[in-house]
């Protein structure tokens, strides 16, 4: 294998590879975004209601009976629903962890408050109708699983656009790599053609093309492995659904270009200086 | 845009070469140019020798804008290349015809293309020049080669397409380093015929050799060390 066909081919794999990692890591982080943004605005849409525990359990069965018919008639709430005893043994078990067979009688009782999106109860609304018809119980509108849904998210961005990044700068240093060495191998042809007359930009073109086109290839076949590798895994499922196709393809689009511009623009910035060089 | 008076552009274009003061730096075992002045006028034939490391090269150099001066001025077809952008240069570069010592061919292009590159750049159409450069060739004795590539020739005949690159285009000044140091005397005499015949067309013909009885010039320069002896004419 002559050195430039090796160093054409290394190019464009590590381009491929580099833009594939960015398609991958773009997909699970848009993947992540928006699954946080999901628990974000149905945790928002909704509020628990724990009725305290009480002995006997058929005291608190009656509670939230009377709690469910009174948060029904409040205005600004759309459903509620009581969640059963075994579920809220499931909800509970990361803090009721160790008890071996929790005695299901003294956990508390909840009841999910689904409100009106058009004009949603405020957790004050919820709280006072409970208390003026003497139900002891706590209303949980969920802004501490808000805030922790928005760092989720907030992270999720974090390592989306470090990740992003990495690979922004691995793309960048191939594309100066590439022209960088592919103006080396073609140093003395250029310097002749100076020489004979040519001018820097035309020098630039025909000396910077191969380095190009090779960037450019890699970053289409990265594209394309980072589409196949994110449907096969799951992190982009478009279905059948023209708006999903859409989607995807407005996605490697902008994978595409944004991949290509970076490796361009260094490999053109590194030919630019190269050509300059060869001047005295 | 207004066109020059013609007594004011012949003055301008009379003077082929001109360097004042000119020095060069020093490379690796070459003591460089040292306050060098010379003025060539078009259709002048110079010849420049001296023993090797004399600075032969440089001056070459120089005058074919490969080397900028350390200091002094250098001026071409009455243009300060140093004064002027790198299009201009490049434009400026485009008149003259350079046969380099190491020739630098182009490894990447067949016998045809190296020849034809002067043209090609010169922006003329490949019918346009297909046939002259096929001639140019023939005459060269390279006309069989024409498709091989500058690393199947032996050093003789890359050194004959290294001139043929240099006329091809029809430069105002050709500057030779050492154009038929590898040739037969018979391709040699042939090459020394070509560029004889160019510059009593008008060429500016500046030859670089060790060899002070390479041709019948009529200008004469002598480089020691770096420094020019005084010139002879005959």
């Amino acid at each position: 294998m002559t050195r430039r066909r090796g160093l054409r081919l290394s190019v464009l794999l590590i381009a491929a590879a580099f833009t594939a990692l960015a398609g991958l890591i773009g997909q699970a982080g848009l993947a992540a975004l928006d699954r946080t943004e999901g628990w974000r605005a149905r945790l928002g849409g909704e509020m628990t209601v724990a009725i305290r525990a009480t002995e006997p359990a058929a005291v608190a069965d009656a509670s939230v009976v009377s709690a469910t018919e009174i948060l029904a008639g409040t205005e600004g709430v759309a459903e509620v629903r009581a969640l059963e005893r075994s579920r809220v043994a499931e909800l509970l078990a990361p803090w009721t962890a160790g008890a071996r067979g929790p005695d299901l009688a003294i956990l508390p009782r909840l009841i999910a408050v689904e409100m009106d999106p058009r004009k949603p109860a405020r957790r004050q609304d919820l709280a006072e109708a409970l208390n003026a018809a003497g139900i002891d119980a706590v209303v949980d509108d969920h802004q501490g699983w808000r805030r922790t849904a928005a760092d989720f998210r907030q992270g999720a961005a974090v390592l989306l656009i470090a990740g992003l990044m990495v690979c922004a700068t691995g793309l960048a240093a191939i594309g100066a790599f590439a022209a960088d060495q592919d103006m080396s191998l073609r140093r003395s042809a250029l310097r002749t053609r100076i020489q004979l007359g040519d001018t820097p930009l035309a020098c630039f073109r025909s000396g910077v093309w191969p380095s190009a086109r090779d960037l450019v290839i890699g970053v289409l076949a990265g594209g394309l492995t980072a589409v196949a590798l994110g449907v096969l895994s799951g992190l982009a499922a478009p279905g059948t659904d023209p708006a999903g196709l859409a989607a995807l393809a407005v996605q490697w689009s902008v994978l595409v270009s944004g991949a290509s511009l970076v490796a361009l623009v260094c490999a053109f910035a590194t030919a630019a200086r190269k050509i300059r060089e060869l001047e005295p | 845009m207004d066109t020059l008076p013609d007594a004011v552009a012949q003055q301008r274009t009379s003077t082929a070469l001109r360097l004042s003061g000119v020095a060069a730096p020093r490379r690796a075992g070459t003591p460089g140019l040292e306050n060098l002045d010379l003025e060539l006028a078009q259709g002048d034939f110079l010849l420049v020798h001296g023993d090797a490391g004399a600075g032969k090269s440089l001056l070459m150099g120089l005058a074919g804008l490969s080397l900028k001066p350390a200091a002094g001025r250098v001026e071409v077809l009455g243009l300060n290349p140093w004064r002027i952008s790198a299009s201009g240069r490049s434009r400026l570069r485009r008149r003259l015809g350079l046969v380099f010592q190491d020739l630098d061919l182009i490894d990447d292009m067949t016998v045809f293309e190296n020849a034809a590159l002067p043209l090609r750049i010169a922006g003329a159409r490949p019918e346009a020049y297909k046939k002259d450069v096929a001639e140019l060739l023939d005459w060269i004795g390279l006309g069989q080669k024409a498709g091989a590539r500058p690393q199947d020739l032996d050093h003789d005949q890359r050194q004959r397409l290294a001139v043929a690159r240099a006329v091809a285009a029809r430069p105002e000044i050709i500057l030779a380093d050492e154009p038929v140091g590898w040739m037969g005397p018979e391709a040699a005499g042939r090459v020394l015929r070509l560029l004889l015949q160019l510059n009593r067309q008008g060429v500016t013909l500046v030859l670089a050799s060790r060899n002070p009885d390479l041709a019948p010039a009529s200008r004469r320069l002598e480089l020691v060390g770096g420094r020019a002896l005084p010139e002879r004419r005959t």
